[in-house]
């Protein structure tokens, strides 16, 4: 039974990793068709794009971050192995899913967000400020989520 | 913490000394010139349309200033430069006076450089159009390559005998063969170019007596012959034409090579001295706006001129020497009236002013929350990013660039406010005990120093994070207060004691209150500071209920409007909680840093290739977590500032400080009031 703990835990992990990641890809899709459509005027925004559109991934190195932080957790990246119950494991699924589920929804909207600021930036460059601070409001829940995940992990016991 | 203050400055000149004025004060940069205000001041009879800039040669600049656009843009992109991209991105301008400049400029005959350069660029369009067409000829040509006629025959044919060229499909020309043997009897000729297997067209040349032309393109027409225009110019048969169009072509590259080389010439000569011209031109043409701005009587110009208190002096000093033919008048804004925005800070806030102004300047009479934000912006970044070997490498790195690259203006600011942040960084790095994660844990190489690491740390968030949430919110609950807290003071400045007691004073109660209230149940101050929390927080509660209806009408409307104020309650609870990103994006940084270490372990194991992949990831992973933490730092604690500091007491609004300056773009002029 204890192989099934951690199963339970890799399961939490693999959501981690790839819900928030498959977000940022969404999001930052997102992001990059309109940025594309912005450089086809003016090349010369490339820098100013990149940045917008890389906002939308940080969901995905949250969802890494986590799954890291579960599979180290049950001792799966090297060090001591240790056993995990069934309950254990579910706990650790668990608290994957802030990040999993916040990481999916909160990237897709921010590469939204991101997509409509690079339009303002195309049309007012010196505004570039508060375009990058427009998507980094979005974010905020994503970072909330991290942090939820991060404390629920921590306050397993095993 | 109030923004400088400015005066209005009205100056009426005589038309003889108005360009001299304009001048003396471009110098100074410190005017922002006032837009034309119609009939204040000066009865409107008296004006007379301000046509003067007219017969001064505006004419001339405008037409040099294009001359001098167009060999930027001819010029520029042939020219080699100097020094490093990066140099030349964040490096100083390179100096020159503005005597010099306008010896260069007197010096210069522009317009035979334009022309010669206008000559060169037609010349080179023209060839090129040239080989284009010689390309779409030489493909038809090489097609019919075996077609023996001269090509005259087709494009102009003799008097009793025409030619046609075009295009028909494969399938049928067997049939259009014998049609046009039947339509001709011998009177014609016709030659098809030679064709592979799958083609679906090839061309066609149909010669024939003149007299049956309409015949023969008919019965051409129902074999889906369709005929093409064939090229003026070419005469002989296609293979010598083939040769022919050969040689011009090669005369053509050589020629094309020879231009391209001039104007490699032209660029390594003329465009320093473009580049300058454009710079004076622009100043020039600045003047002019400038003369030409206020309204103008038959021999006075009246100027108008927003100008900070402390340059007002020198305003007054300059322009002495035109005392006899300049009448000065300085004034205070009028209320409503907009004036331009100066932030004012101490040295060590300057490098956190493009902060504000990239949220948006404040109002005229609002506050400055450039040094209000300063320590906390330093303070929450170092937490963000909190690691001590990222605190360095990025220290390092803009102390490198502000020292390399001599930067000015925001620029430096910028560039000096990152090099401020990193020092927080490492601070908060050392006492959490992170340096490039656990680095110093994870390799053995590191454990001499790690004593010394483990005796400044005073707390790991990784262990901990409670302890360090808990200090997150606490200094959110901090800085809320303090915006509180200035919101008050800004509103009894204002003479506005109700709404300083009731809008701020009230929440403040409640807040305090509720924080000794809740200290109290963990067991701190005891029984009394239960009664002192429970009192604060109910007198908060009263303020706000008895005030913040205070506009409506009717006792009910204002009972009603006071008891819902209280819901937001709920704004500042999420406000505090939103602190709680400190500690994540803390986390993040430590974690992300770890991550890397702990791969760069495990994969050291492999034999042979161990190390290499190992470096890799070491020095790789490190470099993205820098700049992904760095980014997520920077953004993060400025929306701390801007959303949760700045909504409690501050109002943008307000317009930017844009003097009449030297606004140059290739070069620093050296003779100007201030480099910034």
């Amino acid at each position: 039974m204890d192989q099934l703990g951690i199963m339970l835990a890799v399961l939490g992990a693999a959501l981690a990793a790839g819900l928030a990641g498959s977000g940022s890809a969404i999001g930052v899709g997102i992001a990059g068709e309109a940025g594309a459509g912005i450089m086809t005027e003016d090349p010369g925004k490339f820098g100013l794009v990149l940045l917008l559109q890389a906002l939308p991934g940080t969901q995905g190195i949250y969802g890494l971050l986590t799954a890291f932080f579960a599979i180290l957790k049950v001792g799966l990246l090297g060090g001591a192995t240790v056993s995990v119950n069934v309950w254990q494991g579910l706990g650790i699924l668990f608290a994957c899913l802030p990040i999993a589920i916040a990481g999916y929804y909160s990237a897709i909207a921010q590469g939204k967000t991101s997509a409509a600021c690079i339009q303002m930036i195309a049309k007012r460059p010196e505004e570039t400020g508060k375009a990058v601070i427009l998507p980094a409001m979005v974010e905020t829940y994503a970072v909330l989520a991290l942090l939820m995940s991060i404390i629920l992990l921590n306050s397993i016991q095993l | 913490m109030a923004v400088a203050r400015v005066k209005k400055v009205r100056i009426l000149s005589h038309h003889e000394a108005v360009e001299q004025v304009v001048a003396a004060l471009h110098k100074l940069e410190c005017c922002e010139i006032i837009g034309r205000d119609e009939g204040k001041g000066v009865a409107s009879e008296f004006l007379v349309p301000c046509d003067r800039s007219r017969e001064k040669g505006q004419f001339g600049l405008e037409s040099s200033l294009s001359d001098i656009r167009f060999l930027l843009r001819f010029l520029e992109p042939l020219y080699k430069e100097e020094g490093g991209k990066l140099e030349r991105l964040l490096g100083p301008k390179p100096p020159v006076s503005f005597s010099e400049l306008a010896s260069l400029n007197s010096e210069t005959d522009l317009s035979k450089i334009t022309s010669q350069a206008r000559t060169l660029e037609r010349l080179l369009a023209e060839m090129r159009s040239e080989i284009a067409q010689i390309s779409s000829h030489s493909l038809l040509l090489e097609t019919i390559r075996d077609f023996s006629h001269p090509m005259w025959m087709i494009s102009r044919g003799t008097e009793k005998v025409m030619g046609v060229v075009g295009t028909i499909p494969v399938k049928l020309a067997g049939s259009l063969r014998n049609a046009f043997g039947e339509a001709v009897a011998g009177q014609g000729e016709l030659f098809f170019a030679p064709f592979a297997e799958k083609q679906a067209e090839t061309f066609a040349i149909l010669l024939f007596s003149r007299n049956l032309e309409s015949e023969v393109m008919e019965i051409a027409a129902q074999q889906s012959f369709s005929r093409i225009e064939c090229p003026q110019g070419l005469e002989m048969a296609p293979a010598m034409e083939i040769k022919r169009l050969a040689n011009r072509r090669k005369e053509l590259l050589a020629g094309i090579g020879k231009a391209e080389k001039g104007s490699l010439e032209m660029a390594e000569e003329w465009v320093p001295m473009s580049r300058k011209l454009n710079d004076f031109l622009t100043i020039l043409t600045a003047r002019r706006d400038t003369e030409a701005s206020g309204n103008s009587t038959e021999k006075v110009s009246i100027l108008r001129f927003w100008v900070p208190s402390d340059s007002l002096e020198m305003v007054k000093k300059v322009l002495k020497p035109f005392d006899e033919l300049v009448d000065i008048h300085v004034e205070d804004p009028a209320p409503g009236e907009n004036p331009p925005i100066i932030l004012n800070n101490p040295v060590w806030a300057a490098p956190f002013s493009p902060l504000t102004k990239l949220y948006g300047m404040p109002s005229y009479n609002g506050i400055d929350p450039t040094v209000l934000m300063a320590p906390f912006f330093f303070l929450f970044f170092g937490m963000c990013l909190g690691d001590g070997g990222y605190g360095l490498i990025m220290g390092a790195f803009f102390l490198y660039a502000l020292l390399r690259f001599r930067m000015s203006g925001d620029k430096k600011k910028f560039f000096l406010l990152l090099f401020l942040a990193s020092i927080s960084t490492i601070f908060i790095g050392a006492i959490t005990g992170s340096w490039l994660g656990d680095m110093v844990d994870t390799f053995g190489i590191f454990s001499f120093i790690r004593p010394l690491k483990d005796s400044v740390v005073l707390l790991k968030p990784m262990s901990d994070p409670i302890t360090f949430l808990v200090i997150s919110l606490a200094l959110g609950v901090v800085q809320i207060l303090f915006g509180i807290l200035i919101a008050m003071w800004d509103a009894f400045r204002k003479g506005d004691i109700v709404g300083a007691l009731g809008d701020h004073g009230g929440w403040f109660s409640i807040i305090v209150g509720l924080l000794v209230w809740g200290a109290s149940s963990f067991g701190i101050g005891g029984y009394s500071a239960l009664i002192v929390g429970k009192s604060l927080a109910a007198l908060g509660v009263l303020t706000l209920v008895l005030t913040q209806g205070r506009d409506k009408p009717g006792f009910a409307r204002k009972a009603i409007s006071g008891v819902l104020s209280l819901y937001n309650v709920t704004s500042y609870l999420g406000d505090v909680l939103s602190y709680s990103r400190l500690l994540a994006l803390g986390l993040a940084t430590s974690a992300i840093a770890m991550i890397v270490n702990t791969l760069t372990v495990l994969v050291s194991g492999i034999p042979y290739v161990g190390w290499i992949l190992a470096g890799l990831i070491f020095f790789g992973g490190h470099l993205f977590s820098i700049v992904v933490n760095i980014l997520g730092a920077f953004i993060h604690s400025l929306r701390l500032q801007y959303v949760e500091f700045f909504s409690k007491f501050y109002s943008g609004g307000g317009r930017i400080f844009s003097p009449l300056r030297f606004d140059t773009k290739y070069t620093r002029i050296t003779d100007a009031g201030s480099n910034e």
